[in-house]
């Protein structure tokens, strides 16, 4: 046998379209998005290089290799477990005479005219904000997730107008979901006609009350689609905790509603649970509040490790859809009641429905993405790590804090 | 039922079509054999346990494989498997029905009426419709009156939805600028009567003969014309004048002066369509409108439709045999890129079937597949009654569209009154939509379907598509296409980069 020819003989080595990956420096990463196997490769920069070419766009997923090369004890492994997870396979040059092509997992978003119904499916209004001493001290929150905007100026109201002109505008849109929030809900000056207005076209509304600002008597707006969550925050008064009580016992329906802990140290996690034992919560959830000293609390429970990474899991989509969108807010607006309008209240305002309407604004948003597009690939250190696509969508957390990696991972 | 399918390429690479998962695989050899195997009643785990240990086994046409591979391959098979790619998705609802409702509301919408100026002409192009060729009437001379034409304008502006302010109008022809008095009334009547109320654009196909005459009021307009040419002196020998000398010179003396006199809207609002035979190919015409006017044309195949059976081999002589085979070129792919028809066809299977494409970011972040629901559809791709255009004979027909026979008209103007009876239009609808169900629902191509009822020889009952695609021929369509990205995969990453991007 002529063993020089047979050494020229060529192989393909490929990668299915199932199958995302991502290298650094030192490392590289495959993910199969059906059985949720990750491959990971350290250190190995033979292996490494021959997964860079395989990601290279040009390469399509399909790299020639020499039968040297797959004799190679390692690239022998690697192929053995790529093939063994199913990620991929080797094709020899004599089945065909031209190199296989794969059609890249790239998703391509087809440009269409803009409309409202495609970039809008969440809006917070905030129809007052304020001072509200009990818990001044979470006047951040705001930023880190659905909160009252607190301020230590009188109370501001939204106008009435803005919300006519906004339901106007959303006439004939399926139903939005709109959070409203405020230091002060039941007070706001024209609250029937409010919810009147809101409640219009199937909208489903979740109304954010404060834990002590509970008010039985509240519930007499709601409709079908109306939801309560309450704001759970420490310390707790005995008052509030005894209305707690009352509100439960007197209101049939507290089972849909959701109730929110916002904790920033390890004891109050701990009282939040207790309390859920007690009352026998359901609809529970907990949120962090970062107050600017808790920074250990949150690498405790915050900061993800690489088994919360690697056990999320993500499908096809979802890894598709964080190459190019923020899934947390995407298709989102907050109001703030001097008529400014955020696509994230972390960014600058897209502009005042003063000067123009919320349409406009949306539109301006989807061309140009700023907050809906916040995406880890393209903000340092995550775009050098290869756990990018697997880690949840950029939160406001890290906008908050300026720090884009929440977790655990030294990027080698 | 869409079922999985495997294609080869013209190179002989393998790969899978899974419309569950709406996604292409690349595979290796055995995997279509497994799969057409077990398909054919074959039962996998008995064959494999009855072929000898060690052996090469030889799959025909894929190939001699070890059973280690073999085995190999059958796990991921039924990893495939398992993942949906072999699930034959629910079939597509094509029991919809068009509603009166639907027609009434359409014409209060409609973005486009085209009045057939006059059934004159100044030309005698060898493959007119009219000519031995076709089995057309003989063409008339009549001319729109245009009290009609008026009184059709009042009917639909006077029902038009206000938000839809813009209105396309379109003169056809015959060739339209030999009853320029028309259009030159028609034109005033809407820019005195209606504006500003509602908006006009208005277009002509024309000929080019008589171009010179009339440039000035066109221009003023800002007519979008569109100039009939099929590319250099050779390959414009079909259009011929009255006396049979060719229209080349003619047509192109006019041109060039439209170009020197109007230069602006000469770039702006000119345009040419090219039909393609035996005498010129997409690359020359390209490069003859190139490098003359700096434009791309817009061309299609000769009509094939309503051919006379007598002079069917002539007409093929004529004007098929001998084709062009240089468009094709991968040159000339990268060159006209979208309007190239295959890089049209690639991207628009990239666009239907790859499953990567998405219509807006809302779908891209929904849970689940975005390609099957249960909605129920038309069958075909026919435009519904003035949802898009009307067709206005100069015989006082009403037709959907202008590439229409008459024996579907679906109104009249007689005695200066408008005639339009929405039910039994979508009466009439519906009955052809019933008689080409059959076939869509066998079709491959039916939930992305480009072909009009109209053109499926419909009035004979027995409805005949040239597009259908059964399994066989999807998987040849497929096969067609891989095979050329196989050769230029560049040309596949541009297909990505820029066919559905914004047109500017
Ligand atoms: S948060 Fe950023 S740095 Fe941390 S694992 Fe995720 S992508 Fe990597
Ligand atoms: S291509 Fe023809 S047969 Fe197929 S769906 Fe369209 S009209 Fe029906």
């Amino acid at each position: 046998m002529l063993s020089g020819k047979k050494n020229k003989k060529v192989y393909y080595l490929s990668l299915d379209p199932y199958v995302h990956g991502a290298i650094s420096d030192s490392q590289a990463l495959l993910y199969n998005t059906l059985n949720k196997k990750v491959l990971t490769i350290r250190n190995d920069i033979g292996i490494i290089t021959i997964i860079s070419r395989l990601l290279q766009r040009e390469n399509g997923g399909v790299i020639p290799v020499t039968e040297e090369e797959l004799n190679l004890p390692a690239t022998k492994k690697f192929i053995k477990e790529i093939r063994h997870h199913f990620m991929g396979d080797i094709f020899s040059s004599e089945w065909s005479g031209i190199k296989p092509i794969n059609i890249l997992p790239q998703p391509i978003i087809k440009f269409a005219p803009f409309s409202l119904k495609d970039n809008l499916h969440e809006i917070t209004l905030h129809i007052n904000e304020g001072p509200d001493p009990l818990i001044q001290s979470y006047q951040n929150a705001f930023y880190q997730f659905l909160f009252p905007k607190l301020t230590t100026g009188k109370i501001r109201e939204m106008d009435l107008t803005i919300v006519r002109s906004l339901i106007k505008e959303f006439e004939g849109l399926p139903g939005l979901i709109i959070n409203i929030l405020g230091p002060s809900i039941s007070s706001y000056p024209q609250i029937v006609e409010l919810f009147k207005l809101l409640q219009k076209n199937r909208n489903h509304l979740k109304i954010f009350f404060p834990l002590h600002q509970i008010d039985p008597d509240f519930t007499r707006h709601f409709n079908q689609k109306t939801k309560l969550s309450l704001l759970v925050t420490y310390p707790i008064r005995s008052e509030d905790f005894q209305k707690l009580i009352l509100f439960l016992h007197e209101n049939k329906d507290w089972k849909t509603m959701e109730f929110i802990f916002i904790v920033r140290d390890p004891d109050e996690f701990e009282q939040s649970q207790k309390i859920i034992a007690q009352l026998g919560l359901e609809r529970v959830s907990f949120k962090p509040f970062f107050n600017g000293h808790n920074l250990s609390f949150f690498k405790t429970h915050v900061f993800m490790t690489e088994s919360d990474i690697l056990n999320s899991k993500p499908d096809q989509k979802q890894v598709l859809s964080r190459y190019l969108l923020n899934d947390n807010d995407f298709g989102k607006i907050t109001l703030l009641p001097d008529g400014s309008v955020y696509a994230n209240v972390n960014d600058p305002a897209l502009g005042n429905l003063e000067e123009t309407t919320v349409t406009d604004l949306i539109k301006r948003e989807s061309e140009t993405r700023a907050s809906w597009s916040r995406i880890r690939m393209n903000h340092e250190p995550c775009k050098h790590c290869v756990y990018h696509f697997l880690c949840p969508p950029v939160s406001n957390y890290e906008i908050f804090l300026k720090k884009f990696n929440l977790c655990h991972i030294e990027i080698a | 039922m869409k079922k999985t399918l495997t294609f080869k390429t013209l190179r002989g690479n393998n790969y899978l079509y899974s419309p569950a998962k709406n996604q292409f695989l690349l595979c290796h050899p055995i995997i279509p054999f497994l799969f057409l195997f077990e398909r054919n009643g074959g039962d996998i785990d008995a064959w494999i346990s009855s072929v000898q240990k060690n052996k090469i086994i030889d799959l025909p046409p894929y190939g001699l494989f070890p059973l280690t591979e073999i085995r190999h391959q059958r796990k991921k098979y039924r990893f495939l498997k398992k993942h949906h790619y072999f699930d034959s998705p629910p079939e597509i609802n094509l029991n919809s029905k068009l509603s009166p409702e639907r027609i009434i509301d359409n014409i209060t919408t409609i973005k486009q009426v085209i009045f057939e100026t006059t059934e004159d002409c100044n030309l005698s192009c060898t493959y007119c419709t009219y000519s031995k060729f076709y089995i057309n009437k003989q063409r008339g001379k009549k001319k729109f009156n245009i009290p009609d034409a008026k009184k059709t304008l009042e009917y639909i502006l006077n029902k038009r939805n206000p938000d839809h302010k813009e209105l396309m109008i379109s003169f056809y022809g015959g060739e339209p600028l030999k009853n320029f008095p028309f259009i030159k009334e028609i034109v005033e009547f809407l820019e005195s009567g209606y504006k500003p109320t509602f908006s006009f654009k208005y277009n002509l196909t024309t000929n080019g003969l008589l171009l010179n005459r009339y440039a000035s009021f066109l221009s003023k307009y800002s007519f979008d014309i569109s100039i009939s040419l099929d590319g250099d002196e050779k390959a414009n020998s079909f259009r011929r004048l009255k006396n049979d000398k060719p229209s080349f010179t003619h047509v192109i003396r006019n041109t060039d002066y439209l170009k020197a006199n109007y230069p602006e809207y000469f770039d702006e609002k000119v345009s040419f369509i090219t039909v393609l035979h035996n005498k010129n190919s997409q690359a020359e015409v390209h490069r003859f409108f190139q490098s003359r006017y700096g434009k791309v044309p817009m061309v299609s195949g000769i009509n094939t439709s309503n051919v006379n059976e007598q002079f069917r081999e002539e007409f093929k002589q004529t004007f098929l045999s001998g084709i062009s085979r240089d468009d094709q070129a991968p040159d000339h792919m990268h060159e006209m890129f979208l309007r190239h028809p295959v890089v049209r066809e690639i991207a628009d299977t990239l666009e239907k079937y790859s499953g990567f494409v998405y219509r807006s970011p809302r779908q891209l972040l929904a849970r689940g597949s975005h390609r099957f629901d249960a909605k129920s559809y038309l069958p075909s791709a026919t435009c519904l009654p003035f949802s898009i255009r009307v067709f206005l004979a100069a015989d006082g027909s009403i037709l959907p569209c202008e590439h229409i026979s008459r024996i579907f008209e679906i109104g009249q103007i007689k005695n200066h009154e408008v005639i339009i009876d929405p039910d039994a239009i979508a009466r009439d609808f519906n009955h052809y939509f019933e008689k080409i169900r059959p076939l869509c629902e066998r079709c491959y191509r039916a939930d992305n379907c480009k072909e009009c009822v109209f053109n499926t020889r419909i009035e004979t009952g027995d409805p005949f598509c040239e597009y259908f695609l059964d399994e066989t021929s999807f998987a040849r369509y497929f096969s067609q296409q891989f095979s050329t990205i196989e050769l230029d995969y560049p040309l596949y990453l541009r297909i990505i980069d820029d066919a559905f991007r914004e047109e500017k």
